[in-house]
């Protein structure tokens, strides 16, 4: 076919002049395209929905999410460490893609600490240990007695192999040098049937999974993970608490870019992401998600993120598995 | 407060101009993407979802649900009339719908899945309305061993549901079983058969699979037919819907008999709309006095899954309302959308948010009443998809393919894969093998697997926890009686048959 009046080719002359210097003075000049590695409603997709809302509605821009899912959130993390810097590709990522995947999963191409622009952490959650309403062990230590003295005796389920929840667990077992019977399950439903059933013994999910079952009496909660009590959860203890030093284990939002990103792109992609991360209504908004709210800096990132990833492959080298 | 109280809120909620409007809007929606072949119900509701952000809980849930049961309603004319389903769900619908529309009896097929789908909804919204803290508290009850044994009972009672060599049957069964085992072990993390490609890390898509074996395949089958259906200008009219009374008389049972499958697999968090329309299946042939009209047109083979996806679609909300325990991906969102606005799925919902929960309910029954008057005017219209020349309509068809797989995970991969099984599908079936009892093995092959090693390592290596476990038990005896009743001409063949 032929362009019978050129408007064709006009078109394409005007698209590659207009698309050639956009990024620098105004950014973003264009959408910005916002990879979710999860599916659309779920843990991950929530708050970066809220995020990228504010994010709008403050600086006018357009932010398109885009559900990237598949194989435990590294394809969509991949596609985003592989994508221009030009700060019109950015997304969500979270423990397990970002810090433990890589560790666990010798088919991730992408290095946490050096294929990504760090932009913030967004939330935190600890995870809850729980056990059902008619279980022998009261508390946190009645279950660790029982495990030092009948190793292998208590069945513990997570929501899956390689899940954060279960790596925890994992680091729990390392630490206290513990045995435990790991049952997997495939997501949060089956296995939260299965603890108030009284099926399995332990259960470990994130507090917002188990804490309506929790209020609701059908569930105990024995210990959450984070370093303090979580808000949610006030008046139960940590794991730390109770001797094992140091230890932390929460399941954290971030917002990543690829990494080489221009100065002043970032630069005004932190001071929005600053400004949406200080919005009173965004902090409830989260908030209400089960989540602590965190600052969105850079700087706070950028000092977290390598003792997490080095904490995660030290637990998964000691434990010896690996996916493959 | 009473239930009579609790009807009229739900009523209040439901009827507000608002919410009628969200649930015309998902139920209208939903059956528009049902009939179109490939954009299955999570494709829908995912796509929908940043919608519900705009909109207060009450609105999202009643659309998002409105979406869910719609395309369930419609996913069955493209399966009746095309051979192509509208969602996995349907597939077992086109065994006996598309030789009724091969026989000029598109719009009484179309007529009666309505009815059962109305007939199942009501069953399920029933249940879900009256009886969902017994229900679920029950639900509780089924472990890995329950399981694993309903999977088998399922394997065995639905492995004559085509027709023609058992052989064939059961080949199969094995290869939807084998291509079921792609993916992460979930146990160990190892990957297997996905030769390094780590889109298959997650195992082969369900709708890549459904809609390359029944969509593709159809459409390759169909290349080269010049021949459209001439269509009687009288066959449109509401006459020609109208059932014989035979037919009447023979949908009843089925229809009772699908919403109680339906409304028990619904239930069970991991089973859904499209075990229950198989096992539906399953269970009217094993009933009927002349299971030899199967997979001709009977009557029975669409009243009763279409009953039974229906039945299942409403009770699948009983664990995801009651407990906060969603049972599928697509009732994960439905969580997700009120975890949006700040409510806490759980057993708390019921009695915190009950205009919520009573208006989701209350707007279930204005949604099937709303899908049966929009779907009854709108047969004639869909049997005139008939007269459209093939080689217009069948692009359309795996355009829509494509697309629908595309957005369930935003992944080229799936594309190729519908691709690969469209090709595998038409290999098949021009060899006469059938291609339901292999989806039907990839659905229940990986979960017998998944509940087997569960059940093994809940009963720390013991098989005995099979039968010790009471409903357990149970099934795995029905299972065995319906292998022996299977087995039983072996035996009575060198007796005489005397009367």
């Amino acid at each position: 076919m032929r362009y019978r009046n050129g408007s064709g080719l006009v078109a394409l002359a005007i698209g590659l002049v207009v698309a050639f210097p956009a990024v620098a003075q105004n950014y973003p000049g264009s959408n910005i395209n916002f990879i979710v590695p999860y599916p659309p409603g779920g843990g991950t997709d929530i708050p970066a929905r809220i995020v990228v809302d504010k994010l709008m509605e403050q600086t006018g821009w357009n932010v398109v999410v885009l559900n990237q899912p598949g194989a435990g959130g590294t394809i969509g993390l991949d596609q985003l460490a592989r994508s221009n810097p030009d700060g019109l590709t950015i997304g969500m990522a979270q423990t397990s893609n970002l810090a433990v995947n890589p560790a666990l999963n010798p088919e991730v191409n992408y290095d946490p600490l050096t294929d990504f622009t760090l932009l913030g952490l967004v939330t935190t959650q600890p995870m809850g240990i729980v056990t059902h309403n008619g279980s022998p062990f009261e508390t946190f230590q009645d279950f660790i007695d029982e495990v030092r003295e009948n190793p292998g005796s208590v069945l513990f389920g997570t929501p899956g192999t390689g899940t954060v929840a279960h790596m925890s667990i994992e680091r729990l077992a390392v630490q206290g040098d513990l045995e435990l019977e790991h049952v997997p399950y495939t997501g949060i439903a089956q296995a939260i049937s299965d603890v108030m059933a009284g099926v399995v013994d332990i259960y470990i999910g994130s507090v917002p999974s188990v804490l309506p079952h929790v209020t609701s009496g059908s569930l105990r909660a024995l210990a959450v993970t984070s370093a303090q009590p979580d808000p949610l959860l006030p008046d139960v203890p940590t794991v730390a608490s109770f001797g094992f030093e140091g230890y932390e284990s929460s399941d954290w939002k971030a917002l990543v870019g690829p990494a080489g990103m221009p100065e002043d792109v970032l630069a005004s992609l932190n001071a929005a992401i600053a400004a949406a991360m200080s919005d009173p209504e965004l902090r409830s908004l989260l908030e209400a998600q089960g989540s602590t709210v965190l600052s969105g800096d850079p700087e706070e990132f950028a000092a977290f993120l390598p003792s997490e990833v080095q904490t995660w492959a030290e637990v998964v080298d000691a434990i010896d598995i690996q996916i493959d | 407060m009473t239930y009579f109280d609790n009807i009229i809120l739900g009523l209040e909620t439901a009827l507000s101009l608002s919410n009628l409007w969200w649930c015309f809007v998902g139920v209208f929606l939903g059956t528009l993407l049902g009939v179109i072949p490939g954009i299955g119900v999570l494709a829908a509701i995912s796509m929908l979802f940043p919608l519900t952000f705009q909109l207060d809980a009450t609105a999202a849930l009643i659309m998002l649900a409105g979406i869910w049961y719609g395309t369930t309603y419609g996913g069955s004319t493209a399966a009746i009339l095309l051979n192509v389903p509208g969602a996995p769900a349907n597939a077992i619908t086109a065994l006996d719908g598309y030789p009724m529309s091969q026989q000029g009896r598109a719009g009484v097929a179309l007529f009666m899945t309505t009815i059962a789908s109305f007939f199942g909804g009501s069953v399920g919204i029933i249940l879900l309305m009256t009886f969902s803290g017994v229900i679920s508290s029950a639900a509780l009850q089924f472990s890995s061993a329950e399981y694993f044994a309903l999977m088998l009972l399922g394997l065995v009672a639905a492995s004559n549901i085509s027709n023609g060599s058992m052989l064939k049957g059961l080949i199969m069964v094995c290869l939807g079983v084998l291509f079921g085992i792609v993916g992460s072990d979930i146990y160990t993390g190892m990957r297997r058969f996905t030769f390094g490609v780590v889109e298959l890390a997650d195992g082969i898509a369900l709708i890549a699979l459904a809609m390359g074996l029944f969509g593709v395949a159809e459409v390759i089958a169909s290349v080269g037919k010049v021949d459209v259906a001439k269509l009687d200008p009288k066959s449109l009219s509401f006459a020609a819907m109208k059932p014989s009374r035979s037919e009447m008389r023979r949908s009843w049972l089925p229809m009772i008999r699908g919403s109680a499958v339906g409304s028990f697999f619904g239930t069970l968090p991991g089973t859904g709309p499209s075990i229950a329309a198989f096992m539906a299946y399953a269970v009217e042939k094993r009933s009927s006095k002349t299971p030899e009209r199967f997979g001709k047109g009977a009557i029975e083979g669409i009243m009763a899954p279409e009953s039974a996806n229906n039945a299942a679609d409403q009770t699948s909300f009983i664990p995801t309302l009651a407990l906060g325990i969603p049972g599928s991906a697509t009732m994960a969102l439905m969580l997700g959308a009120l975890m949006i606005h700040g409510i806490a799925p759980g057993p708390q919902l019921m009695t915190e948010q009950p205009s919520l929960f009573w208006g989701l309910v209350m707007s279930f029954w204005i949604g099937n009443i709303l899908l049966l008057v929009l779907n009854i005017p709108l047969i004639g219209l869909w049997v005139r998809l008939l007269q459209v020349p093939y080689q217009w309509l069948f692009p359309a068809v795996l355009m829509f393919v494509c697309i629908g797989t595309y957005s369930v995970n935003n992944s080229w991969f799936d594309v190729v894969l519908v691709a690969l099984f469209g090709g595998l599908g038409y290999t098949l079936r021009t060899l006469g093998f059938p291609a339901a009892p292999m989806l039907l093995g990839f659905v229940l092959g990986p979960m017998m697997e998944e509940h087997f090693r569960r059940a093994m390592l809940l009963g720390r290596g013991d098989p005995a926890t099979f039968i010790e476990r009471p409903i357990s038990l149970v099934v795995l005896l029905v299972t065995l009686a319906l292998l022996l009743w299977g087995v039983r001409p072996l035996f009575s063949r060198h007796k005489p048959a005397s009367r």
